[in-house]
């Protein structure tokens, strides 16, 4: 009675609409009542998980597992075609499962928050660019396809970290993590390309697809976009940086081992990053003072031990690890702000915390030091940025040298007429 | 430099956080000169816009009459008069004009290069001050022990910083390593650092304070923790303000100086395009007129409130209850009086007068229960009848959970456990029907029915005479005197709700923001103990054998009310009617209150009202659970009968003072002294965050994030929020409280002339003073020009009795 391909259809389908009507609302400013907009969020949610559960529990008994299929293509230029090409697989389907399960709870989370928001309908446009993005990661059968979503996913992310429009600081830091993205983008256009050319098992694709991944990942290099991240409201906190967003690395190397296991310096490459990263993660994480940034890095170094599970080749454990890991730091960001509340609640917590042994004060100069680089972030940032503007102040002395002969000229113009 | 930081927010850490007037230490100047104050230094906006006001008149929150008055009081003190015509026609003026220029270098290099310059400065700063202050969120050891000063930690941060990696650090490091070789102290430092600088001499000092209120939150929490270092929870240091102000001047100018290079040149300081001072106090006398035409129309519909009375039976004295004088609680009381007319309620300061230090059963450290003003000796503990201590073992491994789960290993197998487990509260969380059920269910079966008892007169707790006086005194200031009923209700209240770092702020401000149900159940054992009575009766005070007084509280954000005590038959009659009426009440109560949700479902029934509320308190999602005080405007201390049944909309809060048995003033000072000041403390709080909620209030909720067990930041890196949320204040009108105080003019004036805040508050026009003659309904307001009639009716009976 249903056919796998018809359902996997109407699922991109139906996310591909809804972050249509959202967008055209907001793009044609119509304004609806606080309980129809809330409704609406809940529907599209709670349907999205039940289309996707069937799809699971479809694939499961009718053992479709491995089926790859064309759902019409776009975009014919001198021999390529843009083929919208579906694949279902273990990892990716159980992803969606869990990606729409946690989305769910995370919409009914955010509904009280932003009633009398104006930012309400951008922040469940932003929420639905991200279940569309996921769904076409997670289902996707080839890299074009993948990397449509990936690209929607990371703006998804940019967005609602500089969801406090008027807040300067966010709205740096989402330039901040776009040029992270950006980064990692370039990896897997070209993971792309060398697809097309060169196969699939090819070792230069599967590294520019390795090194596509570690920008969203939040891994070593491009990690420090991360504990900056947590600028925007905390369900979307929870949804992108605990659960969803930050395993889509990890979840497309999943659902391609035939790329990458092969390639052994590859994944001995993997494990030293991840490695590198968990014990860069950790050492950070414990000396922040702050709930929401230590939970940033807590998720990092989770995710670098995916990475490290993935290196190894235990991937049917990285994918059990993957969605446990995804349900916790979800959990727990949504609880980051009772933290205040536990302590009190709890009569033992302050005592407990003045009689720790590890709070006795650091008397070496070099443990010291360990610890204020580590405060801050051993300076990956500063380095990084340093960098970067370095090569935007070139661009941006060009931009000004235009504008001050343009200004020139014009005025030059008006005293003519 | 001294008294530099005096005009820091006035804020306690979050864990004993409680309604104050963040911007207390303006109070010595008169309200319209301190919001410019308070525009100058905190750069933020102290008063609603014009355009605001104008929305209000045009929706007629604000009538003609107000504005004419508030205009007419304004012409009346001389000066520039003002008319209606420029007042509603003429381009609407914005608070933001009353903001000065910036004083800072940064701001004259280029449009908006001040803001990146701060958050380098930050992003130095706010690491260092964040783990300096932690209370043990972190996991590592303390960087410095408690010998160092501020001044001397940060020398040795900077010096393990390397200077090649940010713009600046290296000129930092210069400048700490040029100040520690010459060994100065900050004040010294302060000093040379000045002299670089290119501002006239009179404006060093508005310089200072400028980048002083650069992170006012940190600034004050510091001279906070520096004046009373008990008042952090777990770690205290030596701090002194002025080596932060030292620290962040130093970083200022060592970052000047690096930027130098990229801007090459430093424009001379920039006197147009801001308004003079006269033009800036033209601009906050039309505001003023405003913010007073909008108090005026509250007081308006207050006290036409007030005169219009529904006719109720007189209170029979079956049963009496002695209710908070929360606003909150004013619906409450109106309602069972309108269900049940036949009991009478009383508003009294909700701690009782007890105030004492209190350890709950099970719990390890005190807390005063007691406004913030008083200081408590006494202490009581809450043991259990059958001596039994309750084990802390899950309250331990819930703290090593938090910490390790942090970590790399432990981290790893405590995610994959957490995993499993967390994924039936996640999926409970889809439905909160579901999960308050579920809720109640497991609820039932693990609360711990153990019966605890109260030590009263322990080590350092209340003597029977000290007991004595204080049942007396609450009976006879606030309550029924001699003429007391068979059931006695003392019912506190408190507010249960999760995931908000601001619950202390719900909680009974004359408890200090905990919940008043400890206070209620002392009293009542006090005033039950047949040691006390016999006290009281000796003194002439005579309290019927068959009295009981009985403990109860109300939950303000789940309105469930709980009866503490058992009852035995004839009480347990008239208790019954009254728990029937009680729930009655309620059900209006809560949806009155329901109406202000935005998310509330449609068309509720009371029951349904009833479990929204309950769900709004335990949903971990929910930014609003309750909306405080929100939209509170007066204080009215007088005799209930006065304006019993009128509907006041919980906009009042309520103290019963009766003027017949006040012959001098005492009674009513007692009455005052511990209600107005908390009153209008709360609602000064609210005005405050109200008008300007990114500079003087927290924000909004969502990205807050709580730091080192003191405060909330706004996202990963920002200054420690002050003040209350935008989810607090979202339908609060600001205004000043109006202080209904119904008395003779004599003791009025004794009690608010005779004390040094009142005497502030009153006179500098904080809040409004509004007298009620306790012999006809007249009504007369402190003014500048001496006491003037406000509100006379048509119909008085009798000339007023001054």
């Amino acid at each position: 009675m249903f056919d796998v391909q018809n359902l996997v259809a109407f699922i991109v389908l139906s996310h591909f609409l809804t972050v249509l009507i959202a967008g055209s609302c907001i793009f044609f400013g119509v304004k609806l009542g606080e309980r129809a907009v809330l409704r609406w969020a809940m529907t599209t949610a709670s349907s999205h998980v039940l289309l996707k559960a069937i799809l699971f529990a479809l694939c499961w008994q009718g053992g479709h597992w491995g089926q790859v299929f064309d759902l019409g293509s776009w975009l014919h230029i001198h021999g390529y075609s843009l083929d919208f090409r579906f694949a279902l697989d273990i990892p990716g389907t159980s992803f969606l499962l869990l990606s729409s399960f946690i989305l769910l709870v995370i919409t009914r989370f955010s509904l009280p928050s932003f009633v009398k928001d104006p930012g309400r309908d951008r922040f469940f446009f932003v929420l639905s660019l991200l279940g569309f993005g996921v769904t076409l990661i997670s289902l996707s059968g080839n890299l074009d396809v993948h990397c449509i979503g990936w690209e929607l996913t990371g703006l998804a992310s940019v967005f609602l970290i500089s969801f406090f429009r008027h807040n300067p600081r966010a709205v740096e830091n989402s330039f901040r993590a776009l040029i992270y993205y950006r980064m990692g983008d370039v990896g897997m256009l070209a993971a792309t390309a060398v697809s097309h050319h060169h196969g699939s098992a090819h070792w230069l694709g599967a590294s520019l697809l390795v090194f596509g991944t570690l920008a969203k990942s939040a891994q070593l290099p491009f990690s420090p976009w991360l504990p900056r991240a947590v600028e925007g409201p905390t369900a979307s906190s929870a949804a992108f940086y605990g659960g969803v967003a930050i395993h889509l690395g990890v979840i497309t190397l999943l659902r391609r081992p035939e790329i990458w296991m092969d390639v052994s310096a590859l994944r001995i490459a993997m494990g030293i990053l991840g490695l590198a990263t968990l014990l860069f993660a950790v050492s950070v994480g414990r000396s922040r003072p702050d709930a929401k940034t230590h939970l940033a890095y807590a998720s990092m170094a989770g995710v670098s031990l995916l990475y490290i599970e993935l290196s190894l080749g235990w991937l049917n454990i990285a994918l059990v690890h993957l969605c446990l890991h995804a349900f916790f730091r979800t959990w727990q960001f949504l609880r980051a702000s009772s933290l205040l509340q536990d302590f009190q609640e709890n009569p033992v917590a302050y005592d407990w915390l003045k009689n720790r042994t590890e709070r006795e004060p650091i008397r070496s100069a070099w443990r010291r030091k360990f610890l204020i680089w580590s405060v801050h972030g051993f300076f990956v940032d500063a380095i990084q940025i340093r960098l970067t503007s370095r090569i935007l102040n070139f661009f941006l002395t060009i931009v000004r040298w235009e504008e001050s002969i343009s200004s020139e000229l014009s005025f030059r113009m008006r005293g003519k007429r | 430099m001294k008294g530099i930081g005096e005009f820091l927010p006035f804020q306690n850490p979050l864990n004993t956080f409680v309604h104050n007037n963040p911007m207390q230490p303006f109070e010595r100047f008169a309200f319209p000169d301190a919001l410019l104050e308070i525009s100058k230094r905190y750069r933020a906006k102290s008063i609603w816009s014009e355009h605001r006001f104008r929305k209000m008149f045009q929706k007629g929150r604000i009538e003609a009459s107000d504005l004419r008055f508030a205009i007419e009081e304004h012409n009346r003190k001389g000066g520039r008069q003002l008319d209606e015509m420029e007042l509603i026609h003429t381009k609407p003026i914005d608070a933001g004009v009353l903001i000065p220029k910036s004083l800072r270098v940064a701001q004259r290099w280029e449009r908006g290069a001040l803001e990146p310059f701060n958050r380098r400065i930050h992003d130095l700063l706010i690491p260092f001050i964040s783990v300096l202050l932690d209370q043990g969120m972190s996991d590592t050891r303390a960087p410095f022990g408690k010998n160092f000063s501020l001044w001397g930690a940060f020398c040795l941060w900077v010096d393990a910083l390397p200077g090649a990696v940010q713009d600046g650090y290296s000129e930092i490091k210069k400048a700490v390593q040029y100040y520690k070789d010459l060994n100065l102290n900050s004040s010294q430092i302060i000093e040379a650092e000045l002299k670089q600088v290119d501002l006239p001499l009179e404006l060093h000092r508005d310089y200072l304070e400028e980048i002083l209120f650069d992170l006012p939150g940190w600034g004050g929490m510091i001279q906070r923790l520096a004046a009373v270092p008990e008042q952090a929870p777990i770690f205290s240091w030596d701090l002194d303000l002025l080596d932060w102000l030292a620290v962040r001047l130093l970083c200022e100018h060592s970052l000047h100086r690096a930027y130098i290079g990229i801007y090459k040149r430093l424009p001379e300081i920039d006197e147009k395009k801001r308004l003079s001072p006269e033009a800036k106090k033209a601009a906050l006398e039309r505001l003023m007129v405003w913010q007073a035409a909008s108090e005026r129309a509250i007081q308006r519909s207050l006290i036409s409130r007030m005169r219009t009375l529904p006719t109720l039976q007189e209170p029979q004295r079956e049963a009496q209850i002695l209710f908070c004088m929360d606003d909150r609680e004013e619906s409450l009381r109106r309602r069972l009086e309108l269900v049940a007319p036949e009991f009478e309620t009383f508003g009294v300061p909700g701690f009782f007068y007890v105030d004492m230090k209190f350890k709950g059963y099970g719990e390890r450290r005190r807390r005063n229960q007691c406004p913030p003003v008083v200081q408590p000796r006494r202490h009581v503990d809450e043991v259990a009848l059958d001596g039994s201590i309750p084990g802390t073992m899950r309250h331990t491994y819930a703290v090593q959970f938090y910490s390790a789960s942090r970590t790399e290993l432990r981290g790893l197998l405590l995610a994959l456990m957490g995993g499993l487990i967390t994924f039936v509260p996640m999926m409970l969380k889809a439905s909160p029907r579901l999960e308050l059920r579920l809720g109640k269910f497991l609820g039932s079966l693990l609360k711990s029915k153990r019966k605890t008892k109260f030590i009263l007169n322990g080590e350092n707790g209340f003597s029977l005479t000290e007991q004595a006086d204080i049942v007396r005194s609450l009976l006879v200031n606030h309550g029924p005197g001699q003429k007391l009923a068979k059931v006695v209700v003392i019912l506190g209240h408190g507010s249960t709700m999760t995931n908000n770092p601001f619950r202390q702020a719900y909680g009974c401000g004359a408890c200090g923001g905990n919940h008043g149900a400890p206070n209620s159940r002392a009293f009542c054992e006090m005033a039950n103990d047949a040691n006390v009575r016999a006290i009281l009766k000796s003194r002439g005070f005579l309290i019927p054998d068959e009295t009981v007084f009985v403990s109860a509280t109300h939950d303000t954000c789940s309105d469930e009310i709980e009866l503490k005590s058992d009852l035995s038959p004839p009480s347990a009659a008239i208790w019954a009617s009254l728990k029937e009426a009680l729930d009655e009440a309620r059900k209006g109560h809560v949806m009155e209150r329901m109406r202000w949700f935005a998310d509330a479902p449609a068309n509720l029934s009371p029951e349904r009202a009833l479990e929204h509320a309950i769900i709004r308190s335990r949903d971990l999602a929910q930014p609003r659970p309750e909306y405080g005080h929100s939209r509170v405007a007066a204080c009215i201390v007088g005799r209930r009968s006065r304006y019993r049944g009128a509907d006041l909309d919980r906009r009042a809060f309520l103290v019963s003072y009766d003027p017949a048995i006040d012959f001098d003033g005492t009674v009513l000072e007692q009455s005052v002294m511990g209600t107005v000041p908390v009153a209008a403390n709360i609602a000064l709080d609210y005005y405050f965050s109200t008008v300007d909620t990114n500079r003087l209030g927290a924000g909004s909720k969502l990205p807050l994030n709580v730091t080192s067990l003191l405060g909330v930041m706004t996202g990963s890196k920002s200054d420690l929020r002050f003040g209350l949320a935008t989810q607090m204040t979202e339908i609060h009108e600001p205004l000043r409280p109006s202080m209904i105080v119904e008395a003779t003019r004599e003791n009025v004036e004794k009690v608010f002339f005779g004390n040094d805040r009142l005497k502030r508050l009153t006179v500098g026009k904080w809040i409004h003073l509004i007298r009620l003659d306790p012999d006809s309904d007249y009504y007369e307001q402190y003014t500048a020009c001496g006491w003037q009639e406000v509100f006379p009716t048509k119909n008085r009976v009798g000339r007023a009795n001054v």
